[in-house]
């Protein structure tokens, strides 16, 4: 770079003229990505206004805000085709620009050129990028003043489409900065496109396989869905198409309860992303000027990273062989397929790197230490030498905790971070033992923030405990818990158009009655938060209402549920008093018919004999009817689910169902009722429970005894 | 002035190039000689700095030349497989020598692409082998460096496009002071042109000698007898080689031209006369004295 003749820019201006495949590529891509949809879109939007102008005119506001919806979603972070064509611009330049690294011929005109390497790659580098973006930008440039032109202005918002620009740029030197570095790091085309695979997708893979090795070795590993997020963020060319501009393309990352339902802000991923291009980048071109020329034709450029990436490949695969092995077979041939998954893999890496079917058996001594280690490891997790299952944090440095939630849901009130830690003290006792005790357990899910780091476990906890259940209500009917967790107290009244569907037991899956109403609906959710944070009684809802929202495309998005108990006087008098909704119960005008569906437990406990009885007689239904709940119109779920709601139904409804059967305008529905705690209609109950002795005796099938029962019932 | 010490390069488990200590000379053309992988081609990429030494030092004046741009800028190297980028034409390539190349002759270069009878504008690809290595020459020639790095650049051209290779060479060695050095197995490519020769063999020179004075104390001579030589008729001479067929004796010795003749002529033959000597013969002699076969070493 010392002629005075050479200009870099020259040299860069030919290397854009040697490859203007890469424009046309690029440019044909963006135009068939975002261009033509983007004129497509609108042409079709203008037909449609057109046509509705005439004819339906009360649609066009509607279809108009949609299309300028859909026009902005593709100018902006939300075209999943741009994205396609930017990765495949990223990685297709990436490999072509460096790829010369791979010939000798080509290594031996480039490299005797007065041009120092440095320059070399800039050149390149920069030529990858230029090919890629410049037409990108064009096309967008283009786009842009057609939307204008077409006179769907409104949906250019400067901002997104900044955000999702630079977002768009920085995904791209990550994946090219990476695809680079591939590039040089082997010596050969087809090894990079295969390592390049690797380099996108194995830290996510690995990540989810050391997610399966905990869930199989630990029993109190909790799978979180940050979890599941973190594995995707490993991978950038996955996580592209999660990112809208600066935020997640989909609440994915958040709880989709209101509130906590807005997309969450992907500027500090973008930010790691960046810095991750730069030390790439930064990486390869230290990789590029110390790579010996001759190394042009070999699986691997450096000879030092053949170890650990073989290493590395053969833990992955082994570990992968493992688990699928013992998913299809079960435990023992997780081990065989350890084995299995290491010695093929390093069979494989080593023709590979040799480029010599005969060199498979090569480095045996390396296969043996990595299964030993490998087996080592998997040891040390099957014998929690770590002590992951008894772990728990010092009491002192919880700051909050979560118990069966996210982290959007943590407690940090003395007394609830208190009865958690005592289910944790529970849970570590109980995988202390060896052998446990007699008797069901159930998981209680804890997430302690400790600092800036959150930590979970699942830790068993005996089911039907007094300890365990007192613990878990302390903690459930905090008016904490409610208003961290519920969804009555997330929704934000000031910035959301909330309307409210509400459903009584007599409704079923239909609406009861609605509002929308801003002020009728602000003053229904504030009385019902305060009257909710003063239940006392164990009562259950006589009205679930259900909050809506309208989403950008006036779509209905659930934002959850609230419930009205009896004992919410205030806020069912405002319900009625300004939407007229009152709770309806079933009764026995419309429901003719009760099944009672008794479970018998006989011989070992695997075997479940059921039995289902009618219920005809008014009476009779009239008496299960009396304080029974629609558990399906309230959607109140399994005792667990509904105890978090503040609800707690007797337990015996989970040993039987007992179902309604509604005739609704002629139509038929089925509803299972569920009773308080106290309301068991236990003699109706009993009355009817079938004698199960000779299935005791007999050991009869379910469906031959069923049978024999309902004949003699009729 | 190129100097090699110790040069060293290894592939994996092969030395290619091994301790090789030579120098070349401003202004000479020198020759380097070997079997196929001998080392010239990773010796000539060693002085390119396309190679670095995993051993020793291979210097321009006393610089290192990898990753010396400066340096760089002084030497063109024709490698024996030529790179031209897709579908582009010798005007391209020119184009695109002349960023790199201060000195880059255009005029001349139009001047030989004309005289070779080659189109400029015509896609490389569709050129013959022999038309392609034209090109590289011209573009080595035009490029104006000081020094030229050809490796078996003659393999694939014609007699006459050879001849007027090696004319050009000849021309610029005697204009500006170019300095070829030019890698080939095959002894007689070099025979008219160089002026100094390195022989490689399994990566190591054998001996790199000035032809010249390789020449100078060296003579063949064929010569006449009517009668038959007595036995001890040659000693005296420092023979290296004495063939003898009928009456026709012919003998490479040592010594000076005069005292030769002398001595031959005071033996009285009917017929005597000096023959010059080939790059071949003076070969196969001085490798003989070192000890070595030159058929062995060569072919």
């Amino acid at each position: 770079m010392t002629s005075k003749n050479f200009s870099f820019k020259g040299l860069l201006g030919d290397s854009l003229r040697r490859n203007l495949w890469g424009f046309v590529l690029s440019g044909v891509g963006f135009f068939l990505s975002l261009l033509l949809p983007l004129l497509m879109t609108m042409q079709r939007a203008l037909e449609n206004r057109t046509l509705q102008l005439k004819e339906f005119p009360d649609l066009v506001d509607h279809d108009w805000q949609s299309a300028l919806g859909t026009v902005a979603e593709l100018l902006g972070g939300g075209n999943f085709l741009a994205k396609a064509v930017l990765a495949v611009m990223a990685i297709v330049c990436g490999v072509v620009m460096f790829a010369y690294l791979h010939s000798r011929q080509k290594v031996d005109f480039y490299h005797s050129l007065p041009i120092s390497r440095t320059g070399l790659f800039v050149n390149n580098f920069l030529t990858g990028i230029v090919l890629s973006i410049l037409p990108y930008l064009v096309v967008l440039v283009l786009s842009v003043a057609c939307v204008y032109g077409m006179g769907f202005g409104e949906a250019v918002q400067w901002a997104a489409l900044g955000s999702a620009l630079v977002s768009h740029l920085i995904m791209f030197l990550t994946l090219y900065a990476l695809t680079v570095l591939t590039t040089i790091v082997c010596g050969n085309t087809v090894i990079t496109l295969l390592l390049l695979a690797w380099v996108h997708l194995s830290p996510m893979l690995a990540q989810m396989l050391f997610s399966g090795l905990c869930s199989k070795f630990y029993s109190s590993y909790a799978m979180v869905s940050e979890h599941m997020q973190q594995a995707l963020r490993l991978s950038p060319v996955v996580e592209l198409f999660e990112i809208n501009g600066f935020s997640y393309a989909s609440g994915g990352v958040t709880s989709v309860v209101t509130g906590k339902g807005a997309p969450g802000s992907a500027t500090g991923l973008l930010l790691v992303y960046l810095a991750v291009a730069i030390v790439a980048t930064a990486l390869a071109l230290w990789l590029f000027r110390i790579r010996r020329s001759e190394r042009a034709g070999v699986a691997l450029a450096f000879t030092r990273a053949k170890l650990p990436v073989k290493v590395y490949m053969c833990l992955f695969m082994g570990v992968a062989f493992g688990i699928v092995f013992s998913m299809i077979a079960g435990n023992f041939w997780f081990w065989a397929g350890l084995v299995i998954g290491t010695v093929l893999t390093h069979w494989v890496v080593e023709i590979v790197y040799a480029f010599d079917f005969r060199a498979i058996f090569g480095k045996p001594l390396h296969l043996v230490v990595i299964l030993a280690v490998l087996f080592a490891a998997m040891l040390c997790m099957r014998f929690d030498v770590t002590g992951y299952d008894t772990w728990l944090p010092a009491r002192d440095r919880i700051q909050a905790v979560s118990v069966d939630g996210d982290e959007s849901e943590m407690l940090s009130e003395a007394a609830n971070i208190d009865a958690a830690y005592q289910l944790g003290e529970i849970g570590v006792q109980v995988n202390r033992d060896a052998l446990r005790k007699e008797g069901t357990y159930h998981s209680v899910r804890l997430t302690f923030q400790l600092g800036s780091r959150t930590e979970s476990r699942n830790y068993m906890v005996p089911e039907n405990d007094a300890e365990v259940n007192a613990l878990l209500n302390q903690i459930y009917s905090s008016a904490e818990y409610k208003q961290v967790v519920w969804p009555l107290f997330q929704v934000d009244l000031n910035e959301k158009a909330i309307y409210l569907d509400v459903y009584s037991n007599a409704s079923g899956y239909s609406v009861a009655g609605s509002t929308a109403d801003e002020d009728a609906v602000r003053q229904i959710i504030t009385t019902l938060r305060e009257e909710s944070l003063a239940r006392k009684e164990n009562g259950l809802p006589v009205l679930r209402l259900e909050m809506l929202n309208l989403d950008r495309e006036e779509f209905p998005s659930y934002l959850g549920d609230a419930y009205v108990t009896a004992e919410d006087e205030k806020t069912l008098a405002l319900l009625e008093q300004l939407t007229g909704i009152k709770p309806t119960a079933l009764t026995t005008e419309n429901v003719k018919l009760i099944n009672l569906q008794y479970n018998y437990q006989y011989g070992d406990s695997n075997n479940y004999y059921t039995e289902t009885v009618p219920v005809t007689d008014p009476a009779d239904i009239a008496a299960l009817l009396k304080n029974a709940c629609n558990r399906d119109a309230m959607t109140l779920g399994s005792l667990r689910s509904a105890i978090k709601d503040g609800f707690a139904f007797d337990a015996r409804t989970d040993d039987m169902e007992i179902v309604a059967c509604v005739d609704q305008d002629g139509v038929e529905d089925y509803f299972q009722l569920v009773y308080a705690d106290g309301a068991w209609p236990e003699n109706i109950i009993e009355k009817y429970r079938p004698d199960f002795t000779s299935i005791a005796e007999t050991g009869t099938t379910g469906e031959m005894a069923s049978a024999v029962d309902t004949e003699a019932l009729g | 002035m190129i100097t090699a010490e110790n040069a060293t390069k290894r592939f994996d488990t092969v030395t290619a190039v091994d301790h090789v200590c030579a120098e070349v000379h401003n202004g000479s053309v020198y020759g380097l000689i070997g079997s196929n992988g001998a080392g010239k081609s990773t010796f000539l990429r060693m002085l390119s700095g396309i190679l670095q030494p995993d051993e020793g030092a291979v210097r321009i004046d006393g610089a290192d030349i990898f990753e010396n741009v400066a340096l760089k800028e002084r030497f063109f190297f024709i490698s024996d497989e030529q790179f031209f980028f897709p579908n582009s034409t010798p005007a391209d390539m020119k184009n695109y020598y002349k960023r790199f190349y201060r000195y880059f002759d255009e005029g001349r270069y139009r001047k030989l692409m004309d005289g070779f009878g080659l189109d400029e504008n015509r896609k490389i690809r569709t050129f013959s082998k022999g038309m392609k290595k034209q090109v590289s020459v011209i573009c080595g020639i035009c490029a104006g460096t000081d020094y030229l790095f050809c490796d078996e650049t003659f393999d694939g051209l014609d007699p006459v496009v050879r001849q007027t290779v090696k004319s050009l060479f000849a021309e610029d060695v005697e204009n500006r002071g170019l300095t070829p050095v030019i890698a080939s197995h095959n002894l007689r490519e070099l025979e008219d042109i160089c002026d100094h020769v390195g022989l490689l063999h399994r990566g190591g020179i054998l001996f790199s000698r000035d032809l010249d004075e390789m020449k100078l104390g060296m003579f063949k001579m064929q010569c006449i007898f009517t009668g038959e030589l007595p036995e001890n008729a040659w000693e005296g001479f420092d023979l290296l080689h004495l063939d003898k067929r009928g009456s026709l004796y012919t003998l490479t010795a040592r010594g000076s031209r005069e005292e030769l003749l002398e001595r031959v002529n005071a033996m009285q033959p009917t017929f005597c006369e000096l023959l010059p000597l080939t790059l071949e013969e003076i070969f196969i002699n001085e490798t003989e004295v070192a000890g070595y076969d030159l058929k062995k070493l060569l072919f």
